[in-house]
């Protein structure tokens, strides 16, 4: 048993969760930063093997000291070996990478993290640099990662298309932990579920207030009812290319309107944790989903695009805000995105790496559309129909590769008698029938008034 | 199983699938295991998140429901939809628009003040509010200027104040106020913004600052990393080459300024002749008013009289001709102080070819060649044009090459005191050259006007001219002589020039009276040396005068050789050109002036009936009927503006003085060569023919064969002016009937010209004058044979986009313009040249 005050970053311990079902779980957490809040100390977990959204501040009524795993310091940790691949929830080699990376750079750090202002990230900074042990293990770790790591030990700045981040060297403890408590927008409050560059002044705010047609930032009630008084936007500042019943789409240009672009990246990011903001928001298109009711049009999620993606990425990042999510909202986007594509005549894919709701949500989209060709497919002169992996990507804009991966995923493709042939089970159509069913939502493509540019003669997008 | 022994083939996007019902393949399940062929695909996860708890158990109940499960669904935190107050707090009713909106670009930029008011500030200007008048809008003014004015450091209250409109007083009060709060504010800025990156590079990996800008770092593909190299390597090329095309499109301006300065100067030089200003003192006038404007560049004032040696009566007919035109159509001789200097004119002269100074006209030839140089005209043409005045003169003045000037980067010595070098005036003896110019020869000195006797004249430093006079015996009959020869023209009275011919007549009456010595001289026995000054005239050209005179010039000019060549008593053709009239300029200009009062009464005739005039003043007009006439004057109009192409052309190949001209012919030999090539020989072919026509014309009126060449081309300048002026629709209307005619002429004569006047010069100057003629050939017309336009057309373009029927006035003018394309056209070939 552990005295509370021997926590530190890097204990691993059972934290009192409770589950969808309302049933309390103690899932092993670890702890990655520590706060002192009138007296109160506070601790930051992250359940091991859980997504980083659910991490949380807890106190520490929740944690179970009787189990506690101090970080040990030669061997590794029991997450590296027993739970392979759980590497969110593994801040050693977080912290590692900070020591590796970042220490070097100490002078920036103090500079940009004034300890007195910000007490969470200041301790959390304090507590990595006063850790000998931590620096000691880390040069002693030799993984590939790590070779990997120290290869590329001077910071450098990330690849400059894309939107996303699949390499996480300037992972940096900050960023691994949220730094907004609450956002309000519009009538929604939003938890957010990553960290994100919102001036570091408002982080220490209870609750950031966000106009929901600008999207700016304001630190309080009073200044957004201020705010509302001379902004007269109603809907997104762009142009509407799609409009069915309530949904629309707009159209904003990430060059001409950037103040509108980097609040509702700022936002963005709030959600989506491979999200990079660390470049401008010029090469791309924002395509903005809202819905109308009388106050205006609310914005339900949005999707990024290059204006010229080298890698057939159609989407770059695609969100539906938390309060329209399990709606339909994300398939409409993603039905939309390969509407424009269908439009520009291309195949694409959503840019990587996916997230774990974006695999499911793309999966799903994928099967749907797929299955929907395959059962409309109809025998001709009593042959057997049949049809090109080919032909379902140009039909659908879906690139051959998730083509192939979710006839795989679905287990259609079989090797029979010489040759490859899709079967359908009764499961497969059953089951998408009945999803079809509950998927109302539909794009319309002749409500979508959308001509593709070509950027590349454009000059600089 | 035998069925596994196969490896199965791999999966072929473009192969047909035929689609199975399950229920129809009973013995699928046999055949799975081969299922291991089809390879997976990544998920496009990362792999440490595909295996997050939640995750799994969402894919594995999907994969066993066929659909999620409410409680299998990835859980995320929670979000609430229940504000209460939002319905206050966003204002009323937005109708949906009918049609899709559509935003203006900058539409949204209103100017409203960033700031947000926020409780305390409502505080503090509800407090204020009592005592002045503030609103919550203004106040959001004030500080969301105060903010935007200060950098890192706030602003200043004598700053706010400059920056704020209101009174001081609330000034005051609201700068305390933000001071104070600014100060307790935690952010850099109490409008709050995201972090910018810092220009040090040190906010890399600062989490919070976002929206870098992108640097000009290109997107290469993946995995190449020779990419970026390369991609650096053409864009050095790339501001390489536009480089090049700034320097390209520099020289292209460079060349067009040095036209127009060309034009210029040619423009004042013609106005200058129209006025009479022959000495330069208008021009000094002029120049001395615009002084305190300091003119960028010195409009040369040369005394019109020094490029026409009309003392030079012996100078063979066609180059005489060509002087005039030269003095017309061409010069630009920036003005050098040295100029003013006496000219000195070696008394041989070296009129003939044979006769040149061998030096002068291989420095012509070089220069020639230099003028193809392209871009190389940055210091040529001025030392070109000082030095290459005239062919004439360049012929005649030894001078052109020696004359002394200041190079860059030279060093000059101090003279050898103690010895006298090895200049060319000084004797072999003496360790010098003994050049034959600098031997003594008789020397008539202008102010005063006498003849010094023997005096030899070396160039000094500076371009001085030093006259070395010598004592002879003969001293006083020199004195004698030369007096008699100065007032000679003033003893023949006016009414005695009827005609040119009669003039010349008495003129060689006249000089042969004189005594023995004078005939020595003139046959060029001994020399005769006279500087010119240019000044003695002025008394003499009145502004009436003035532009009939320019005209007599060109008429006596022409008319002489004409009438030299009829009389059979000169000696100077079958003594190969030597020396043979010694007329001074006075005499000639006297002469000249006479001609000038006749001429102007010659006009008013033409005026009147212009044909009969024309044809009773000109001995050579004797030829024409009427309409034959007209066609003449076609003939002489083509002649002329020919003759003036080629003149300048000459001129310039020779002298250098056509800048733009030169560059012409050198785009023409650099660019067009080949085609150049074709059209001369076309055009030579296709002309002869007819100029057999043209000849026949003119033998009709039984001028010997000798003189086809001159008499045209004096009558054509004698008629230029009054034909012109008068009868330019006539002429015009002619040009359809003698297209031929004119062609011809045209070409015979240019080639005739050029025949003798090339034959001294070297195979360049043939060359040079050769595509000339092939250009001027279908200028000089309005219709041309439609072959021989097209021709044109292919060998250059600009030829048929010359006015054809433009005004008189602008004949010389002409011919530039017809470079100007030219010239743009080589510009646009060098810009195609570096684009590719």
């Amino acid at each position: 048993m552990a005295e509370v005050g021997e926590i530190i970053e890097g204990c691993r311990l059972p934290v009192l969760r409770r589950n969808q079902d309302n049933e309390d779980e103690w899932p092993l957490a670890e702890i990655l930063s520590v706060k002192d809040i009138n007296g109160r100390k506070l601790f930051y977990v992250h359940y091991i093997d859980f997504n980083k959204r659910l991490d949380e501040w807890v106190t520490h009524e929740r944690l179970d000291l009787k189990k506690i795993q101090f970080p040990k310091k030669e061997a590794k940790t029991p997450t590296k070996n027993g739970l392979p691949g759980s590497r969110p929830g593994s801040p050693e080699r977080e912290v590692k990478r900070k020591v590796e990376v970042v220490s070097p750079a100490t002078p920036v750090l103090s500079e940009t993290a004034p300890a007195s202002v910000f007490p969470q990230n200041g301790s959390a900074r304090r507590a990595v640099a006063a850790q000998p042990g931590r620096k000691r293990k880390s040069n002693c770790l030799g993984t590939d990662e790590d070779s990997q790591d120290s290869s590329d030990g001077i910071p450098s700045a990330p690849r400059m298309t894309g939107s996303l981040v699949s390499d996480r060297s300037h992972d940096d403890i900050v960023t691994r932990m949220k730094n907004i408590e609450c956002i309000e927008l519009g009538r929604h409050r939003l938890k957010p579920w990553y960290f994100s560059p919102y001036p570091q002044e408002l982080t220490t705010l209870p609750v950031l207030y966000l106009c929901e047609f600008c999207l700016k930032y304001g630190r309080s009630l009073k200044c957004l009812q201020r705010h509302l008084t001379k902004c007269d936007l109603r809907h997104p500042p762009g142009n509407e290319i799609y409009r069915k019943g309530t949904i629309s789409f707009f159209e904003i240009d990430g060059r001409k309107n950037k103040s509108y672009s980097q609040n509702l990246c700022l936002l963005a990011k709030c959600f989506l944790d491979h999200k990079t903001l660390y470049y401008d928001t010029d090469p791309f298109l924002f395509y903005v989903m809202t819905e109308y009711d009388c106050k205006g049009f609310h914005i339900v999620g949005y999707f990024s695009k290059e204006k010229e993606s080298t890698e057939d990425y159609n989407v770059a990042c695609i969100l539906t805000l938390p309060p329209y999510q399990r709606r339909g909202y994300g398939k409409l986007l993603i039905e939309f995105s390969y509407e424009l594509s269908k439009v520009e005549g291309k195949t694409g894919t959503p840019e990587k790496p996916l997230s774990d709701l974006g695999l499911l949500s793309y999966r799903s989209y994928w099967s749907q559309t797929i299955l929907e060709i395959l059962m409309g497919l109809k025998s001709e002169s009593g042959e057997r129909p049949q049809i090109t992996i080919n032909e379902i990507s140009e039909i659908t804009s879906i690139k051959k590769e998730d083509v192939i991966s979710t006839l795989q995923y679905l287990n259609l493709i079989n090797y029979y008698k010489g040759q490859y042939i899709l079967t359908l089970s009764e499961d497969i159509v059953d089951g998408h029938e009945r999803a079809m069913l509950k998927r109302l939502l539909r794009i319309d493509s002749k409500c979508l008034h959308f001509t593709p540019k070509d950027w590349s003669k454009r000059g600089k997008w | 199983m035998s069925k596994l022994s196969f490896r199965a083939r791999a999966l072929d996007a473009s192969k047909p699938l035929p689609v199975f019902r399950c229920e129809d393949l009973p013995d699928l399940h046999e055949y799975a295991s081969i299922n291991r062929a089809v390879p997976q695909m990544p998920t496009g996860m990362e792999k440490e998140e595909e295996s997050e708890h939640h995750l799994q158990r969402a894919i594995s109940a999907q994969q066993v429901y066929g659909e999620k499960r409410d409680n299998m669904v990835i859980p995320v935190p929670e979000a609430e939809s229940n504000i209460a107050y939002y319905e206050s707090i966003y204002p009323g009713e937005f109708k949906m628009p009918k049609q899709l909106i559509h935003i203006q670009p900058f539409s949204l930029d209103a100017e409203q003040p960033d700031y947000d008011l926020d409780s305390e500030d409502e505080v503090f200007v509800n407090k204020l509010k009592k005592k002045m008048d503030i609103c919550p809008l203004q106040f959001e003014e004030m500080i969301d200027r105060l903010e935007k004015g200060s950098g890192q450091q706030p602003v200043s209250l004598q700053e706010a104040k400059l920056l704020l409109k209101e009174d001081d007083e609330l000034i005051r009060e609201v700068y305390e106020y933000w001071i104070k709060k600014r100060k307790t504010c935690r952010g850099p800025s109490l409008i709050p913004s995201v972090k910018q990156e810092k220009r040090d590079g040190s906010s890399t990996n600062d989490p919070y600052v976002a929206f870098r800008r992108r640097t000009e770092k290109m997107q290469t593909r993946k995995n190449r990393k020779n990419d970026e190299a390369s991609y650096e390597k053409m864009l050095k090329l790339r501001r390489d080459l536009s480089r090049a095309v700034t320097i390209l499109e520099m020289i292209k301006r460079r060349e067009k300024s040095k036209r127009e300065l060309l034009h210029l100067t040619l423009e004042i030089m013609e106005k200058r002749y129209n006025l009479g200003d022959y000495s330069g003192e208008i021009m000094c006038e002029v120049m001395a008013q615009r002084q305190p404007m300091k003119p960028t560049y010195a409009v040369p004032i040369i005394p019109i009289t020094n490029s026409s040696q009309f003392k030079h009566q012996e100078v063979m007919d066609v180059k005489e001709f060509k002087v005039n035109k030269q003095d017309k159509a061409d010069i630009v001789r920036p003005k050098r102080k040295y100029e003013k200097k006496p000219k000195v004119l070696p008394s041989s002269a070296a009129a003939t070819p044979q006769q040149t100074s061998p030096a002068a006209l291989p420095v012509f030839n070089a220069k020639d060649l230099n003028q193809y140089d392209f871009p190389s005209s940055d210091e040529e043409p001025l030392s070109q044009v000082l030095s290459g005045s005239s062919e004439a003169e360049e012929e005649n003045d030894p001078d052109g090459p020696f004359a002394f000037r200041r190079k860059a980067g030279c060093q000059y010595y101090a003279p050898h005191l103690d010895q006298t070098g090895n200049w060319p005036w000084t004797s072999p003896k003496d360790g010098g050259l003994g050049d034959v110019r600098y031997r003594y020869c008789l020397t008539t000195l202008t102010v005063p006007q006498r003849c010094i006797g023997f005096a030899r004249r070396r160039v000094g430093r500076g371009g001085r001219v030093f006259l070395d006079r010598a004592h002879s015996d003969y001293d006083s009959v020199f004195r004698h002589l030369d007096l008699e020869m100065l007032s000679s023209p003033q003893h023949s009275p006016v009414n005695q020039f009827a005609n040119t011919s009669e003039t010349n007549t008495s003129d060689r009456s006249f000089s042969k009276d004189l005594s023995q010595i004078l005939v020595n001289i003139k046959s060029c026995r001994w020399r005769h040396f006279r500087p010119r000054t240019p000044s003695l005239h002025d008394s003499d050209s009145d502004e009436l005068s003035s532009r009939k005179l320019y005209r007599s010039i060109n008429r006596t000019g022409t008319a002489q050789p004409g009438t030299q060549t009829c009389s059979t008593s000169t000696q100077s053709k079958s003594s190969s050109g030597s020396t043979h009239f010694a007329f001074t300029a006075e005499q000639y200009q006297q002469h000249q002036q006479q001609l000038a009062l006749m001429q102007k009464q010659q006009l008013a005739q033409i005026q009147q009936q212009q044909a009969n005039s024309n044809s009773s003043t000109n001995t050579s007009q004797n030829l024409a009927s009427n309409q034959q006439k007209s066609g003449f004057h076609l003939n002489i109009q083509g002649l002329e503006r020919t003759l003036q192409g080629f003149v300048s052309k000459t001129l310039d190949s020779a002298s250098a003085q056509f800048a733009a001209s030169a560059l012409m012919t050198s785009e023409q030999l650099m660019g067009f060569k080949m085609k150049d090539d074709v059209v001369l020989g076309i055009g030579v072919n296709g002309v002869l023919p007819a100029s057999g026509l043209y000849k026949g014309l003119h033998l009709s009126s039984t001028t010997p064969t000798a003189l086809v060449h001159t008499s045209p081309s004096a009558a054509g300048s004698a008629l230029l002016q009054p034909s012109n002026i008068t009868q330019t629709s006539s002429s015009h209307s002619a040009l359809s009937h003698q297209v031929t005619a004119a062609n011809s002429a045209t070409t015979q004569v240019l080639f005739g010209n050029n025949i003798r006047l090339t034959v001294p010069s070297s195979v360049a100057t043939v060359n040079s004058i050769a595509p000339m003629n092939a250009r001027h050939i279908p200028r000089t017309l309005s219709a041309v044979p439609s072959s021989a336009l097209k021709l044109a057309t292919t060998a250059n373009c600009q030829v048929s986009k010359v006015p054809s029927s433009s005004s008189v006035d602008s004949v010389p003018r002409e011919n530039h313009e017809s470079e100007k394309p030219a010239l743009n056209n080589i510009a646009d070939n060098t810009v195609a040249m570096e684009v590719t």
